[in-house]
């Protein structure tokens, strides 16, 4: 892929990349970072880059390989963070406005398992198809399928229960 | 849509069947009724506000940064954070430079790894032996003028002679020019000193001020002060390419510098009187057990491994 290619069809993929990472993350910064290190990356394989039938796919995959790795080390602290930030910024004793609305279920899709997160984040979001998935996160096409019906339906449970809402 | 077309869409979302075009007639359904915020619509709202996410416009700046520097620079090798930091502390000033002189077509870039050497003839038929962790560039043909190349890293030149068409290697910004000659340029990046030591010819060195060094001389370039020094050439400046190493008469002080430069570990003496003891032999193809073998032996010092440096310890030689 010559330089020029690569600026064209890579670089405007940081944005889905960017967000991706953040919803596995949970952290701007650290979403940055990622997405930075996946372009070194990216840039020092250019030369199969024209080999890869999906670039999006593809780099998504590698997004999620790597914020996985960083994962590792730093998963412990995440719940009890969010469960605080949960009872600070959400008042549930009254109407919510859409922005509220948006936030508590920030905080609703992070307490969702990551493969679910994963799974509806790549759907809901950046619109890709099952078999779009099945390529990055390595499940079979059922398995994204039912991942994808969990997720929507703890996250519809878990928002009424927050909100009193049907 | 009625009301149970509907419903059944909405038990297909759950069930995680519907296609994507099914998903976005959802979305519009809901999108007629602003205010609902019912557990069904309102993850849209939120799935359409992530839709809208970008990173930082500094992130953004940056990665274009980054790209610029690619481009002009052309870097492939992994674990190079360090470096492009350092690309980009310069900042774009440099990098415009670069783009502006080097972008044209026809730059080669040639890099080698750590551990590994390469030889590479050039154009001209000057031939350049690379060491360890090295990048060179050089434009393909060159210019009429000269010839320019660049160099980050170790490198030993066997230059063509032309006297109408001189050669520069630049480092940074101190340039070695040249005509005919064969010279080793030592210039990492995480050394202070630029060192220049010179085989055959003479070689003009230097930054804003410029030494003559000649066949038996070497130069070096202190980065920090910058100020030049002409020294006898260091006769193991290209032991990285001749697997020799020759001491003669050579004080402990230079001969653990070459041994730190050539086989990468620290040293350190317990007493500093050691450092003026003087060795004379020559080792080809040897280990560092050989060489430190040979002499303690010879020298009556010892050595120890502590924590990956090597510790000398022994009697000063005075007297010896």
């Amino acid at each position: 892929m010559h330089s020029e290619e690569f600026k064209n069809n890579v670089l405007p993929l940081k944005g889905a990349l960017y967000r991706f990472a953040k919803s596995l993350l949970n952290n701007p910064e650290e979403a940055e970072d990622c997405v930075q290190e996946i372009f070194l990356k990216l840039w020092t394989r250019r030369a199969s880059l024209s080999t890869i039938a999906n670039l999006k796919a593809y780099t998504l995959q590698m997004t999620r390989n790597l914020c996985l790795d960083k994962l590792k080390s730093t998963k412990h602290m995440m719940l009890d963070v969010e469960q605080i930030a949960i009872a600070s910024d959400v008042n549930l004793h009254r109407q919510l406005e859409a922005r509220e609305a948006v936030a508590l279920l920030e905080h609703l899709v992070k307490r969702l398992p990551e493969l679910q997160r994963t799974v509806l984040h790549l759907r809901s979001v950046e619109g890709l198809e099952i078999n779009e998935i099945t390529e990055i996160t390595g499940m079979r096409v059922e398995h994204v399928r039912v991942t994808l019906s969990r997720a929507r339906i703890t996250l519809r449970q878990a928002y009424e229960k927050y909100t009193g809402h049907g | 849509m009625d009301k149970e077309k509907l419903d059944d869409l909405i038990a297909k979302y759950y069930r995680g069947e519907t296609s994507l075009e099914e998903e976005e007639i959802l979305l519009a359904h809901y999108n007629r009724v602003p205010s609902d915020l019912s557990a069904d619509r309102a993850p849209f709202l939120y799935f359409d506000a992530k839709r809208k996410e970008e990173p930082s416009a500094a992130f953004a700046d940056r990665i274009e940064d980054l790209m610029g520097n690619m481009l002009a620079t052309k870097i492939t090798r992994l674990g190079l954070m360090l470096r492009i930091a350092a690309v980009l502390i310069v900042g774009l000033g440099l990098s415009w430079y670069f783009l502006s002189t080097k972008g044209a077509s026809g730059i080669q870039i040639l890099t080698t790894k750590a551990g590994e050497q390469t030889r590479i003839v050039l154009p001209d038929s000057t031939v350049v032996w690379l060491n360890e962790t090295t990048e060179l560039q050089y434009p393909d043909p060159f210019q009429e003028q000269q010839r320019d190349i660049w160099l980050k890293g170790e490198a030993y030149f066997e230059v063509h002679s032309n006297t109408a068409q001189p050669f520069i290697v630049h480092t940074g910004e101190v340039s070695t020019t040249v005509v005919g000659t064969a010279f080793n340029l030592r210039s990492y990046e995480n050394e202070q000193t630029l060192a220049l030591d010179v085989t055959h010819g003479s070689v003009r060195f230097g930054a804003e001020k410029n030494v003559v060094v000649v066949q038996g001389q070497g130069a070096r370039f202190d980065l920090k002060h910058r100020e030049i020094e002409t020294t006898p050439s260091n006769p193991n400046a290209r032991a990285w390419k001749t697997r020799q190493l020759a001491f003669d008469g050579t004080a402990m002080r230079d001969i653990l510098l070459d041994l730190e430069r050539y086989f990468h570990v620290p040293f350190e003496v317990e007493d500093p009187a050691l450092l003026r003891c003087t060795f004379t032999g020559t080792f080809q193809n040897a280990t560092l057990e050989e060489v430190l073998g040979a002499i303690g032996y010879s020298l009556h010092v010892h050595y120890t491994l502590q924590g990956g440096k090597y510790i000398l310890s022994g009697q000063n030689c005075e007297g010896k």
